[in-house]
């Protein structure tokens, strides 16, 4: 798999040699994207610095009637940045100049390949930040964040990045470069700008983001309530939620991943406890004790053991830290996990965790949860070995089983990871073959070739002939080996 | 024109299936409190309409998990009735109480609440609604955060009739705020964007903010109202900061009963801003020009010279920060109202401004807003709604406006 030699002269001439790559070693490091267990190699990789030079390129790909798809970080957790066979992978990473910041109207113009956190340490010293603050937000970029509209804990009170996004440079599957909403909140006719967020990749690539910005909050209070019971700290969020005080984060954090962080991050949870409910709170400072008391008697009525207010922002960014980077510190505890991103009406979450509990004694696997529970948006996370068959194919029936419990509760199949690859064939589960002919009818106005990113977020509709592709689940071990041959290092 | 009030979904899915075999194009016609545009170029000989008023049914209420669903016909004063039972809130405030949800939905509508609560893209996590082919169609659910496949619910946010007809929506609502309340003061000129500009910059978490134009009241004088929300220390402390801006100028806003010269300030409903009482203090002649002018704040700031627009029948509603300027000339002379808006064309001439109207004259067309009335991506908007309806049966003029146009 490589380009053509023609093909590979033109986007040459476009991008300089330098930024054309179909070596194996290359080929295999883009094979899959955060959710390891779907793999494939692309057919190359192409490097546009600019959006003049990406519309290039589209346009050549387009005539030439190629496969592909532009990818950030390739943080993603749904396979949304997979190829499919001969896909040619654009790479974003050059696309990252901070264009303009106005802190009149309150908006930063960034292109698609900046990391989420660096808007927010941009614009810090000026008293904002930009919202959506997915876990990975060290890594992540704000184009691989609007293609999966992306979350975060602090979505609760602020909303994900569709809410914090106000205009768009766009580029068409064919080339065609449109500019959709602006820098400020409405324009006449249909909301492109929502419809756009969120279509994982399949509507056009983004070159172009004008973000909302924040004010920081003048002070924000982190309480720790460490609970004896799951089902009481799920409680308890539906006591605060009710109660009328909107926190901007609650996330729920059990025992497994507990134990996990403390081997890793030390934030000081107490490993004895079944769980802790982060519930932070943020505004002016006058007034914010009185709110954070009401949810610490809260907690307390609902069977929270103790409640810790963190003492300083030292205190405070251990907690988080925790949080954030609970997923990798998985790593101590299981070789491999599979994340689940189902979503539910929170005042369902008692029920749901103890169904979670007994799906994962069911499949004999170790099912973990860490997640943001104000939002009902659940991160099961099924630990696995990877080098197990069976176990493997456990792992996929224990998520399968998760999300269908989810679906069963009003729920629904992905709150912020996206529908990728890896949830295709659950969506039949919740929408009909109705809904799902219109998604692809719309998905037809912007690509109606189906070579932009092709067989992702929908099923491919049984009505144009077309059968639903089974996913790939690759036995690559023969091209690992040939990557440690060929580079030195061990894979 | 023959008017179609069908009783159940199932009824105005069949009806729209008889349309598509002829196919005969129509209106989707909610309480028919906004502008009803013509057609551009009028081609349609006959506009029979839709009415949803009798499809008004709550199809669910969950204040714990505070989500609602309803049909479109319910108005939105119902729906904030209903949600006011369980202290709860649909945080949109439009213009108009009796407008029903699928008409709010399709103009999508805003009011002086999206500053700190957001607009209706912010509420909106699940639509039901009938597609160009008749289809019964359904997307996002009942969950506050969703990205399970794509986000119709959007696309059909502002729709205005021509992607399809909305028969139901999901909302997430909020609690109401905490003793909301309101500060105003009174200026003699425009200075108050001064204040407003500092405001912007000290980054203060007020609930809306809104300024009227003297012939608005009555009054000689520019009103600014700020309202706030929360418990008593917190409001303390923005009132002490607002004070400051403001000179100490600002007067507390109690319940909007106490004093009578300002009884069109918010009463029971002030966390809403004042558009409900002024609208019953002015009671506007039926085709008043209504033109909201859309824009960002930072060109909404600059002294755009606003007294000079000052005429005796005009009032003026300003949202300073976001934003969006409304305009009313309560004259029902067509050709009056196209001066004026050629005037308001001029004054915004070198923004980006966008225009929509809430009334006019039904002489006056959106044609008559030139650039300012076609958004970003005009044209694929126009190609979406072609591939979306391609038997042209959704009467929706904001599709038809020419490819080029002059602003003036």
């Amino acid at each position: 798999m490589a380009f053509a030699p023609r093909i590979r002269e033109e986007l040459t001439q476009i991008c300089g040699s330098k930024w054309i790559k179909d070596d194996e070693v290359t080929l295999y490091t883009y094979r899959s994207d955060g959710l390891t267990l779907y793999t494939k190699l692309p057919m190359g990789i192409v490097y546009p610095a600019n959006s003049e030079e990406l519309v290039r390129v589209v346009k050549v790909l387009h005539r030439e009637k190629l496969t592909f798809l532009a990818r950030g970080a390739g943080t993603g957790l749904s396979g949304g940045a997979v190829p499919q066979e001969d896909t040619v992978i654009i790479e974003m990473d050059r696309l990252k100049e901070i264009h303009d910041i106005d802190y009149i109207n309150r908006i930063i113009t960034v292109g698609p390949g900046v990391v989420n956190l660096r808007i927010s340490e941009k614009v810090r010293p000026n008293g904002y930040h930009f919202v959506p603050d997915p876990s990975s937000q060290k890594a992540c970029t704000i184009g691989g964040n609007v293609a999966e509209n992306s979350g975060g804990p602090h979505a609760l009170k602020y909303g994900v990045t569709v809410n914090h996004v106000l205009g768009m440079e766009v580029v068409l599957p064919d080339g065609e470069l449109i500019q959709v909403g602006g820098d400020f909140h409405n324009q006449p006719g249909p909301d492109l700008l929502g419809l756009i967020n969120g279509s994982e990749g399949t509507f056009g690539i983004v070159t172009k983001v004008v973000c909302r910005l924040t004010p920081n909050p003048e002070k924000a209070v982190t309480l720790l309530g460490i609970f004896d019971s799951v089902r009481c700290a799920c409680d308890a969020v539906s006591a605060v939620i009710r109660s009328g005080t909107i926190p901007a984060a609650l996330e729920l954090i059990d025992k497994t991943v507990i134990y996990a962080v403390e081997q890793t991050l030390k934030p000081g949870f107490p490993q004895d406890a079944e769980a802790v409910l982060i519930v932070e709170l943020e505004d002016l400072t006058d007034g914010i004790g009185n709110d954070a008391a009401k949810v610490e008697e809260l907690l307390m009525q609902n069977g929270a053991q103790k409640v810790e207010r963190a003492k300083d922002d030292a205190e405070r960014a251990r907690i988080w830290r925790a949080r954030k980077e609970s997923f990798g510190a998985i790593g101590c505890i299981s070789p491999s996990y599979y994340v689940q991103d189902g979503v539910i009406p929170r005042s369902k979450l008692p029920e749901v965790i103890e169904q979670i509990e007994a799906i994962g004694k069911k499949y004999n696997l170790t099912i973990a949860n860490v997640f943001h529970a104000g939002d009902g948006n659940l991160h099961p996370l099924i630990l696995y070995n990877y080098k197990d068959a069976d176990e493997v194919e456990r792992t996929h029936h224990a998520g399968e089983e998760i999300l269908k419990v989810c679906l069963s509760c009003g729920g629904a199949l992905s709150g912020e990871h996206g529908i990728g690859l890896e949830k295709l064939k659950l969506m039949t589960d919740l929408y009909s073959e109705n809904d799902l002919e219109n998604m692809n009818w719309v998905r037809g106005c912007f690509n109606p070739e189906s070579l932009l990113n092709p067989s992702k977020a929908i099923p491919t509709p049984s009505r144009c002939g077309e059968s639903k592709r089974p996913v790939h689940i690759s036995d690559d071990v023969a091209a690992s080996k040939m990557v440690t041959r060929k580079s030195g290092v061990a894979v | 024109m023959t008017t179609f009030t069908p009783a159940s979904i199932e009824e105005a899915q069949t009806w729209l299936q008889q349309r598509l075999e002829q196919p005969k194009p129509f209106q989707i016609r909610g309480n028919q409190t906004h502008f009803q545009a013509k057609a551009i170029p009028s081609s349609v000989e006959s506009e029979d309409v839709l009415s949803l008023s009798k499809l008004t049914a709550t199809n669910f209420f969950d204040p714990d998990d505070m989500v609602v669903g309803v049909e479109a016909g319910m108005n939105i004063s119902k729906l904030q009735e209903i949600l006011a039972e369980k202290k709860m809130v649909l945080p949109v405030n439009p213009w108009f109480g009796n407008s029903t949800l699928g008409g709010l939905l399709a103009c999508n509508d805003i009011g002086p609440n999206r500053l700190m609560m957001g607009g209706l893209r912010d509420c909106i996590i699940g639509i039901e609604y009938l597609n160009g082919r008749a289809e019964r169609v359904h997307a996002g659910g009942k969950v506050v955060k969703n990205v399970t496949g794509y986000d119709l619910c959007r696309m059909m946010l502002g729709s205005l009739g021509g992607l399809g007809v909305i028969t139901a929506a999901n909302l997430k609502v909020i609690p109401q705020p905490v003793e909301p309340h309101g500060l105003y003061s009174r200026f003699r000129d425009t200075s108050w964007l001064l204040g407003v500009a500092a405001l912007q910059e000290a980054r203060l978490p007020i609930d809306w903010i809104q300024a009227l134009a003297p012939a608005t009241t009555g009054e000689p004088d520019w009103i600014l109202g700020i309202g706030i929300s929360g418990n008593p220390e917190r409001q303390a402390r923005l009132e002490k900061e607002l004070q400051s801006l403001f000179q100490n100028q600002l007067k507390s806003i109690t319940d909007g009963k106490t004093n009578r010269s300002l009884g069109y300030l918010p009463g029971t409903d002030r966390y809403t801003g004042w558009l409900e009482g002024l609208r019953k203090k002015w009671k506007l002649l039926p085709n008043y020009l209504h033109v909201m002018v859309l824009l960002n704040t930072r060109d909404a700031l600059q002294p755009i010279r606003l007294e000079a627009l000052q005429h005796s029948d005009l009032h003026q509603v300003i949202h300073p920060i976001g934003a969006d300027l409304h305009f009313l000339l309560d004259v029902e002379d067509p050709n009056e109202q196209l001066d004026f808006l050629q005037e308001l064309k001029n004054r915004f001439r070198r923004t980006d401004a966008k225009m929509v109207f809430g009334n006019a004259h039904p002489d006056l067309s959106l044609q008559d807003l030139g650039e300012f009335g076609r958004s970003t991506a005009y044209s694929f908007t126009q190609r979406l709604q072609r591939h979306l309806d391609p038997a042209g049966v959704f009467h929706a003029p904001f599709y038809q406006l020419p490819q080029a146009m002059n602003a003036s």
